[in-house]
């Protein structure tokens, strides 16, 4: 059994589809990339998955449970993570503090194991040399991990990554992509991850979907999807990172 | 049956006042998401600007009055965009901090220029028109007059002009509006202009029915919000009919309840809207 | 414990401050300080929803009314001491503070569309009291003359209420400091930074923010009670009116929303500063007009220049 599956969603904005029927699975362990030009309906689609949008039509189904529809919060303690692209999320929380609201807000942990839960995570993403600086103090890189760390906090069963990539050095990427990678073996945790910079795809996931104008127009490695005909033609005119 | 007639004629008339006072919060809302916790103490100056007007020796034909409060109204909503501006794009907590202690300031300043006892209008030379079992003054038709014309004035403004056309892009989108060229600052600052310019005129015709003094502008805030959210947030058309609804139900409720519940009823019609029609009962209000 | 000298120092000096003025046996400056106390708590209280939890509301003084109310009419009517009364008050405002927080934030208002949604909840309890008889209506309920009696919440000498009113904010302050930095502190504070980040940390946003409203709420309405015994009598006018609203959050404005200190930082100051302006300005003047005046300037420059409030300017970019 897929451990997220995602059946026909479909989501229209005043006669705009942003999604159109679409389908496709994530298994355990597995790192599912999904590119697109902009405006083709990503983040739509993040944001149908943990319902922060309520889908027109279709399912989610997370660990064999309907979850279409029900509130982000509720996904969040499902098992389900998930980083926003913006650019300075809790401003005023450490790093330290940061983390631990999701340690905290995960059901059935005491205080202390919360607490040791949140360092850990600090730790696997090295950020405990800054675990007390404002979020608002760290650069774009140790933000990106700060997310990650939060992410990790949660103890999710799978983590769905919003341009991790976005404004970072090669070795930063480097850095990023070998902790994805390591969650997934080490772990067992499932990704889904959207990402303009398709080196950092072709390095970091095991498949990808691609698509346009709110559709699935290809599924593959991400080698495989990228040389054919009808994805270079969607990407034609925009930029190619 | 002549009181209800009476009453509702009563009600009409405020609710013509209210329309006017909430055209340009909605205006100002729908532009900038910003709501001017100060908005009734703009009407609070154009009262006092119309008294002063009305009552300084020259004798100035009302006309005249009315088209001076505008120009200078006018100018005051210049001010305002001068004000506001810096914060436009910040956190909402600015947008409150300023407007309140706008609100604050202006009523102290009002205060300490023109002390707190109200300025009356002399009511003597107000001819009473009976229509049927109804009587009106001329105030009373002078300000549904004024009213009536407004609203098709702001018809063909919002409508037929390309300021209105922007006005409405702004609104719906301002990223966008900037994408395809419209220069947002200045449909914001024209907007807040034209808000108060019709405090302006609600001043120039609220005044006979009121009075000038600085606390008055207070409830005109609040009711203003009551009359956008009902309306729907934004939508300038709904405003027009939730003044009406406000107006009326202040008006029924103070006559055959008491003064209190008039002000009780209208709040409880707020929290019904928040509850069950968040978007104003015409439904096109702004998602907040 | 970290760079915890500043937070000891200040309250080191607030203490002295309290206790010089407590042992100086002026009438008048025992009650200025103990109305700085009492706007500082009612600064604090409106704090936990508004600085860690961003609920901006605008809609307090309705618990200060219930608190007041409640305490001064239990008493005469029933002889119920206001340490009793004040519970009560403070039940009914939880209940309904909750259940109008909730129906607003439900509904998407925040910032200035629910701060004028809470003020005019203000304002149908102002109207609903003006018309009740049974309530004093317009004129409200007078406590009677009595001397000494500790059970009735009533002092002989002005000191008794002095100490009491810092005994009310330092239990609101401690309270918020002792939730800042666990589990619901976090969690508020998480809320007022992003909305959406704090749902998909797991954190039920709109719980928390009604839980924050609760806690204001309950500290707001003892606040209340402690107002009916001080000036021994309640009105609507007095407790329900824009001016006192903007009480509830003007000192925490200024000071820095957000601080556990920030209350008492703002009520100090500005209460300095109008006083001083006052001392200045001679006989004559409209003291109250110009207080506003000096209070609204203040909010102004505040929201251009310094939005995090004075206390910042202390922190080393750390918010406390």
């Amino acid at each position: 059994m897929a451990l997220l599956s995602v059946e026909s969603l479909r989501k229209s904005f005043g006669g705009v589809h942003a999604t159109r029927d679409i389908s496709f699975e994530v298994q355990k362990g597995q790192i599912v990339g999904v590119i697109g030009p902009n405006g083709a309906g990503k983040t739509t689609l993040f944001n149908l998955i943990t319902g922060f949008i309520r889908p027109d039509g279709g399912r989610v189904v997370f660990g064999g449970r309907d979850i279409t529809g029900l509130r982000p919060d509720h996904v969040a303690r499902l098992g389900i993570a998930r980083t926003f692209q913006i650019a300075e999320p809790m401003n005023g929380l450490t790093v330290q503090e940061s983390v631990r609201v999701n340690s905290y807000a995960r059901e059935g942990l005491a205080r202390r194991a919360a607490d040791e839960v949140a360092r850990e995570a600090v730790e696997r993403v090295g950020l405990t040399a800054k675990r007390h600086v404002l979020s608002s103090g760290l650069t774009a890189a140790e933000r990106h991990r700060l997310e990650f760390a939060k992410a990790l906090a949660s103890a999710p069963r799978i983590i769905l990554l919003d341009e991790i990539a976005a404004g970072l050095w090669p070795e930063e990427q480097n850095e990023i992509a070998r902790l994805i990678g390591e969650c997934a073996d080490r772990d067992g945790i499932a990704f889904l991850i959207v990402e303009h910079k398709l080196a950092f795809m072709i390095a970091v996931a095991h498949s990808a979907i691609v698509v346009n104008f709110g559709e699935k127009i290809a599924e593959g490695s991400p080698s495989q999807v990228l040389s054919q005909p009808s994805v270079i033609q969607a990407y034609l005119g925009s930029e190619v990172a | 049956m002549e009181l209800f007639l009476q009453v509702t004629v009563d009600g009409l008339v405020m609710g013509a006042v209210y329309a006017l006072v909430a055209v340009g919060m909605t205006v100002m809302f729908g532009v900038m998401r910003i709501i001017n916790f100060a908005h009734g103490d703009f009407l609070m100056i154009a009262l006092y600007a119309s008294f002063f007007l009305m009552t300084s020796a020259g004798d100035l034909p009302p006309v005249v009055v009315a088209l001076l409060v505008v120009l200078f109204m006018g100018l005051v909503g210049l001010l305002l965009y001068l004000v506001l501006s810096p914060i436009i794009n910040a956190s909402e907590l600015s947008h409150v901090m300023l407007t309140v202690g706008l609100s604050i300031v202006l009523q102290a300043s009002a205060q300490l220029l023109f002390t707190s006892s109200p300025k009356w209008l002399d009511a003597a030379n107000w001819q009473v028109v009976h229509i049927g079992p109804v009587s009106l003054e001329q105030r009373h038709i002078l300000a549904l007059a004024i009213v009536a014309v407004i609203t098709v004035a702001l018809y063909v403004l919002l409508n037929r002009t390309s300021y209105g056309r922007q006005l409405r892009a702004v609104s719906e989108n301002r990223e966008m509006a900037g994408l395809v060229g419209i220069e947002s600052r200045r449909i914001i600052m024209a907007s807040v202009v034209l808000s108060t310019a019709l405090l302006g005129v609600a001043g120039f015709v609220l005044l006979p029915l009121s009075n000038a003094s600085p606390t008055v502008g207070v409830p005109f805030t609040l009711l203003a919000f009551v009359v956008i959210v009902i309306g729907g947030l934004g939508d300038i058309v709904g405003a027009l009919v939730g003044a009406i609804l406000v107006g009326l139900t202040q008006a029924y409720g103070a006559a055959y309840l008491s003064g209190n519940w008039g002000g009780i009823l209208v709040y409880a019609m707020l929290f019904l809207v928040l509850v069950l029609r968040p978007r104003g009962v015409l439904g096109r209000g702004r998602v907040i | 414990m970290r760079g915890r000298w500043p937070h000891i120092l200040f309250v080191a000096a607030i203490s002295a401050a309290v206790i010089a003025v407590y042992f100086s046996g002026s009438s008048r400056w025992i009650q200025l300080v103990t109305t700085v106390l009492w706007f500082a708590a009612i600064g604090a209280a409106w704090n936990i929803q508004a600085g860690f939890a961003g609920v901006l509301g605008l809609g307090n003084t309705f618990f200060l009314a219930v608190g007041a109310y409640s305490s001064i009419y239990l008493y005469n009517r029933f002889g119920l001491s206001p340490w009793l009364g004040m519970w009560v008050g403070a039940a009914i405002s939880v209940a309904i503070g909750c259940a109008v927080a909730y129906v607003c934030l439900r509904a998407g208002l925040r910032g200035i569309t629910y701060v004028f949604a809470t003020f005019a909840s203000s304002q149908i309890l102002l109207f609903w009291l003006l018309d009740q008889r049974w309530l004093g209506g317009a004129g409200g309920i007078r406590l009677e003359q009595i001397d000494h009696d500790p059970w009735a919440f009533r002092f002989g000498s002005d000191r008794a209420y002095l100490v009491i009113a810092a005994i009310l904010l330092a239990c609101t302050l401690l309270f918020m400091a002792s939730i800042r930095d666990r589990k619901w502190g976090l969690f508020m504070r998480a809320v007022r930074e992003n909305e959406k980040s704090a749902a998909m940390s797991g954190i039920s946003v709109l719980d928390i923010q009604v839980l924050a409203v609760a806690c204001s709420a309950l500290f707001t309405s003892i606040a209340g009670t402690f107002y009916a015994q001080f000036q021994m009598s309640v009105s609507p006018t007095a407790l329900l009116s824009l001016h006192m609203a903007l009480n509830t959050m003007i000192f925490t404005v200024v000071g820095g929303i957000g601080f556990v200190f920030g209350p008492v930082v703002g009520a100090f100051v500005l209460t300095a500063v109008s006083e001083i302006a006052l001392h200045l300005s001679g006989s004559g003047t409209d003291f109250a007009a110009v207080r506003l005046l000096i209070y609204g300037a203040c909010i102004i420059a505040i929201a251009l220049f310094l939005p995090s409030g004075l206390v910042s300017l202390a922190g080393r970019g750390r918010r406390q």
